[in-house]
């Protein structure tokens, strides 16, 4: 053959296939590869890793913590033992019941634990879809799905996106193109919701703040209602809301507003500080709940890019400003933000 | 008998036309108004694509990646009736493909226009209550893909026409064909005085090694383009003139007739092509047929990008002011689409896309230059193919199901690989590259998976005024 290379090709010739001897599939969407926990496991290490800071005082203290709930412990059996010995009628009934304390606290540790888990596998699926949102090449983009509508909740709305999903899907499309389409198609719907919460709740902040009498009791009010965003934005997206799970979305959203929060105050500072000394003019307290409001909202953001199981590709995520013209009343901003999911409101009340 | 007079003036004709010069003038005023340029060389699927745009966007269904679809603000769109060109014949072509046995429309001959009025409800809740619905009038032209190489023809004379002429004709894979009038140009002596037969001979030699490189050497540079496509010019004696090797020129003689015919062609043919149909897009969609190229071989291949070179320099790319969007607009967004990409498998669409993304490198420069950033898609109009999974020595291939041009039945084809990159010489072997050519599956109303990112290629094209 003319100009054959030398090297056996690395490239299979066209052919025909005899359809009588030849097995063959017709593609159809694949199913969900089985979930690769040690490799899941991994990445979200490897991601988390990169923002860890301070490890050996972490380590410190959690050996220190360990300890002295270890000597609480050892003294507690010890003391049982005492009374036991002493006067078993108290110290068996007594036992028992601490073995039951221990049991559940225990269970409660572990659970905890799990919820925590599933908070820090979404780091991982976020930067899973992060890698594969640019591909054109195919493959990896349905485990990854079915894995994210996995941890989505099964409400009725939710289940009717994926069937739209399912039907726009199309054996052809790349990676990055079907990630793309599931998030406008699926994941769109629950951030409308999302910021249908955050707003409400910021207004409310706001209005409580401006109105309640004592400064000790908008604190409380504010820890409150940011407490109950933070659980409804988790149980929206899937992710169950447990006390450790609410603590720690908390933490990381009070860590990340404080870093990303930065850029947003520095260009909005002017304004932000016009509007405020006005405000404050009028009413130091309706000042006070303006801010605070703000606040709960920034909060409420930071929420949901935790708890979201995709990054931002598709759809833009709204800024601290437009959120902020939705808060200070202006209606219209507000509908422009919140498109109506009147259906998908009522679902997950 | 003819009468001896004829009311008919073609009175109603130029004021329709007039009306819908108005209409596209007050339309581009307001910022509503779009010119589609669908550019492509012969063969690149240019009316199957309009076809099937024309018809994604009136029945709205299956599109998922279009914006004004997915937000479900899209009304749907119709088709407005024109009067002064040769309307588009969709109507024809749609029934042609919603058969039970379609067939693929025939080589476009003539030009011929499509303007389409698209509805959408407008996303903006500020502007919504000034303007509910959003209105956009699309125009969209069809025309032989050959005409395309007469628009460098502009900037040319006769004598620097000539001799690239020459030197392209001393160029495999033309050398061969090329002889017999290479011989007949180099022996005639041009200052002789014009005689007939001489001139109708050499420039049915030329004509003919046009059309010999066209029709079987498969390839794209074919300059001047009417000599094989000649549409409303055919017979005209301004198609019979040839390349001459330089010479002085004398009054009278065969150089000076075969000059000015060419001046004539160049003024009269080209320029006003070029002013009444390409001086004004907006939006321009390029398609490639990557897969013809690499089947007929590396000199095509190569013929091709300089085809695509020589096509874009002629187009103006850039942002446009308002005055500028009406009288000088220029293109803001550039897609290029390697077409047919129903004929590979899925797996291949990354490097079909990478492949027509080294190939239109230098031809995007000028796009590029202007800060216009083109984009690359694979694309397919209509497709006609399923894909099969299948293993073969252990690994496993996809394959394609379709009917392949001039078979009764669907069959199941490994179609081949694409190289990621340009193809170096040893890559081109006998046979490597044979990707198989499909007949069409017919083009339902409310069908799914019908095409290949033409969602895609809508939203990117007109998504934004939608």
């Amino acid at each position: 053959m003319a100009g054959e290379p030398k090297n056996k090709p690395s490239w299979i010739k066209p052919f025909e296939l005899d359809a009588a001897t030849a097995n063959f599939e017709v593609e159809r969407p694949a199913p969900a590869a089985p979930d690769d926990h040690e490799h899941q496991a991994l990445a979200a290490e490897l991601v988390v890793e990169g923002k860890r800071r301070g490890l050996f005082w972490r380590r410190l203290g959690s050996l220190g913590l360990a300890a002295a709930f270890a000597a609480i412990g050892v003294d507690t059996v010890s003391r049982l033992q005492d009374q036991i010995a002493t006067d078993p009628m108290i110290g068996i009934p007594m036992a028992i019941l601490l073995g039951i304390v221990a049991i559940s606290a225990l269970g409660l540790l572990a659970h905890e634990l799990l919820q925590l888990r599933r908070l820090s596998r979404r780091a991982w699926l976020r930067a899973e879809g992060l890698r594969l949102v640019g591909s054109d090449l195919q493959g990896d983009s349905r485990p990854l799905i079915s894995q994210v509508n996995a941890g989505l909740p099964s409400a009725a709305p939710i289940l009717a996106t994926q069937r739209t999903f399912e039907r726009q899907d199309n054996d052809v499309l790349a990676d990055g193109e079907r990630l793309r389409l599931y998030e406008r198609v699926v994941i769109e719907p629950v951030d409308r919701l999302a910021y249908r919460l955050v707003l409400e709740s910021s207004r409310d902040i706001g209005v409580l703040t401006a109105l309640a009498p004592y400064g000790l009791l908008d604190g409380l009010f504010v820890l409150w209602r940011t407490t109950i965003l933070m659980r409804q934005i988790a149980r929206l997206y899937g992710v169950a809301p447990s006390t450790a799970t609410t603590l720690s979305l908390l933490r990381r959203c009070l860590r990340n507003s404080a870093i990303a929060g930065l850029a947003d105050v520095a260009s909005h500072a002017l304004l932000e500080q016009a509007g405020a000394s006005l405000v404050t003019l009028l009413s130091a307290k309706a000042g006070q709940g303006a801010g605070n409001a703000l606040l709960a909202a920034r909060l409420g953001l930071e929420a949901i890019k935790e708890c979201r199981p995709l990054p931002f590709v598709a759809t833009k995520q709204p800024s601290l400003g437009q959120l902020r013209k939705a808060i200070l009343s202006d209606e219209r901003a507000a509908n422009i933000l919140l498109q109506d999911d009147e259906e998908l409101v009522r679902t997950k009340r | 008998m003819p009468p001896l007079f004829s009311w008919d003036l073609g009175l109603g004709r130029l004021v329709g036309g007039l009306a819908d010069d108005i209409a596209e003038l007050s339309g581009r005023a307001l910022d509503n108004h779009l010119n589609l340029a669908v550019t492509g060389l012969r063969r690149s699927g240019k009316t199957v694509f309009i076809t099937s745009l024309v018809h994604h966007l009136i029945d709205g269904h299956n599109l998922p990646f279009v914006a004004a679809v997915h937000e479900d603000r899209y009304m749907g769109a119709r088709e407005i009736p024109l009067h002064d060109t040769r309307v588009f014949p969709y109507r024809q072509f749609h029934h042609d493909l919603d058969q039970t046995e379609p067939n693929w429309p025939a080589a476009t001959e003539t030009l011929s226009r499509l303007r389409l009025l698209i509805r959408a409800r407008n996303p903006n809740r500020l502007t919504s209550t000034i303007q509910p619905i959003r209105e956009l009038t699309l125009d969209i032209i069809d025309y032989p893909g050959e005409w395309l190489l007469d628009l460098p023809l502009i900037d040319e004379t006769f004598q620097s026409f000539s001799e690239a002429a020459f030197s392209l004709a001393q160029t495999p894979p033309r050398t061969g064909v090329a002889q017999e009038w290479l011989a007949m140009a180099r022996s005639i002596d041009q200052s002789s005085p014009v005689d007939t037969e001489v001139v109708a001979r050499l420039s049915a030699a030329f004509t003919t090694y046009l059309k010999t490189c066209q029709r079987e050497l498969g390839l794209s540079v074919i300059q001047p383009g009417r000599f094989t496509n000649p549409g409303e010019h055919a017979g005209s004696e301004l198609l019979h003139f040839t390349p001459l090797p330089a010479a002085a020129e004398v009054p009278g003689s065969i150089r000076a007739l075969f000059r000015r015919r060419f001046d004539l062609y160049r003024d009269e043919i080209v320029k006003r092509f070029y002013q009444d149909h390409f001086r004004r897009f907006d939006r321009q969609i390029v398609l490639v047929d990557l897969l013809s190229n690499l089947n007929a071989g590396a000199a095509y291949f190569a013929d091709t990008q300089l085809a695509l070179s020589m096509i874009l320099k002629s187009f103006r790319y850039g942002s446009s002011s308002w005055l500028g969007r009406l009288f000088r607009p220029r293109i803001g967004r550039a897609l290029f689409a390697a077409s047919k990409a129903d004929h590979v498998a899925p797996s291949q669409h990354a490097a079909l896309k990478q492949l027509l993304e080294l190939m239109i490198r230098p031809a995007a420069r000028s796009a590029r230059l202007e800060g216009v950033r083109p984009e690359v898609i694979a694309l397919a109009s209509l497709r006609c193919t399923d894909v099969v999974k299948t293993t073969h020595q252990g690994q496993t291939l996809s394959c394609l199901k379709g009917r392949r041009l001039g078979d009764k039945e669907e069959k199941i084809f490994f179609p081949g690989e694409i190289p990621p990159e340009l193809p170096e010489a040893e890559d081109w072997t006998e046979d490597r590259f044979r990707f198989y050519q499909f007949e069409p599956r017919r083009l339902r109303t409310h069908g799914d998976n019908q095409h290949i990112r033409l969602d895609q290629a809508i939203e990117f094209l007109i998504g934004d005024k939608l």
